[in-house]
């Protein structure tokens, strides 16, 4: 029997995973056309949607087949690039990620960014600096909408658990 | 079957909690014999020397999630609370999360943890912001916080 392709599926300006199951190997054409047949995605073409795999440094061509096991989470957004300001003590810091880009490695470029010791344990937050810490799995595409492909981050250190 | 379980079981459906699956943070760990509210899940612990490579909880989820998850750690095998012994240890959060002192291992000391916020004042919760429990949240909140906490440098084996 047939390895079904297990893919988890990120979407521009949605915080929600989707998991899907393939029985078939698909390229990315095919998946974005099935995305959209399915109700994941507004009706539209492939080619008005960019998809990467996630943490990866290019977006994939839409003939890019998905092979079983080996691409398990894409991002699928309209943005092509996402305008990520990342505020610690006041200051920003920006720069453009693709969609698929986790706040792991985000928070790994700020910390370099702001010159913080590797000790110091950090968290993103979305709206203000007491908000909740963010998935650091999380896609930065996720936090953003189709017009705006920008979203600002609030750095900050992870709260000290008094005993 | 229960409302609290029916819940906890559309969110360990849920792809939130089966990411983590895929990404071998957690799972569930179906253990006969045990009974809800009381259900074990495991999560991934960093490699050190000597020390295991998960760590089981053993969650109590009654009223589950309009009342959040409180739980221990456990040994699987043995069907019974982890000695305190064998508690992960480490500096800052990991030892107090993991402390062994607290009711005597009943819960983890953390303010995402049911029984260790009921046991505090609202300042308490006051003092750790976005880290208290919502019933808006589902059982990834409770993992991914203490995963968070285990996967520092500051933890050093169990």
């Amino acid at each position: 029997m047939a390895q079904k392709n297990e893919i988890f599926a990120h979407f521009g300006g949605q915080k929600e995973v989707c998991r899907l199951e393939l029985a078939e190997e698909l390229n990315i054409r095919a998946f974005i056309e099935r995305l959209s047949k399915d109700g994941h995605l507004p009706e539209s073409k492939p080619e008005e949607w960019i998809a990467c795999l996630e943490d990866a440094d290019d977006e994939l061509p839409l003939d890019y087949p998905l092979e079983v096991g080996k691409h398990k989470r894409i991002h699928i957004s309209r943005c092509k690039k996402v305008d990520v300001t990342v505020i610690f003590n006041g200051a920003p810091k920006s720069h453009h990620f693709l969609p698929g880009t986790t706040l792991r490695k985000v928070t790994h470029w700020a910390r370099e960014q702001f010159g913080v010791d590797k000790k110091e344990k950090l968290v993103l937050r979305a709206d203000n600096t007491e908000s909740e810490p963010l998935d650091p799995d999380s896609h930065v595409g996720s936090y953003v909408s189709h017009n705006h492909c920008k979203v600002t981050f609030y750095l900050t250190p992870t709260h000290k658990i008094n005993g | 079957m229960r409302l609290d379980q029916t819940c906890f079981d559309e969110h360990i459906a849920s792809p939130a909690f089966q990411d983590g699956v895929a990404r071998g943070y957690w799972n569930v760990a179906p253990r006969d014999g045990l009974e809800w509210p009381y259900v074990v899940i495991w999560i991934a612990a960093p490699q050190r020397p000597n020390s295991p490579d998960r760590l089981f909880l053993r969650f109590h989820l009654l009223d589950y999630p309009a009342k959040g998850p409180t739980a221990t750690l456990w040994n699987f095998e043995k069907n019974e609370q982890l000695p305190v012994a064998n508690w992960p240890k480490g500096s800052d959060n990991v030892g107090i999360v993991f402390r062994t002192d607290w009711h005597t291992g009943t819960a983890l000391y953390a303010p995402w943890d049911r029984f260790t916020a009921e046991k505090h004042t609202a300042d308490w919760i006051k003092g750790y912001p976005g880290l208290g429990w919502k019933s808006t949240h589902t059982i990834v909140f409770y993992l991914r916080q203490t995963r968070e906490v285990l996967h520092t440098d500051e933890y050093r084996g169990c």
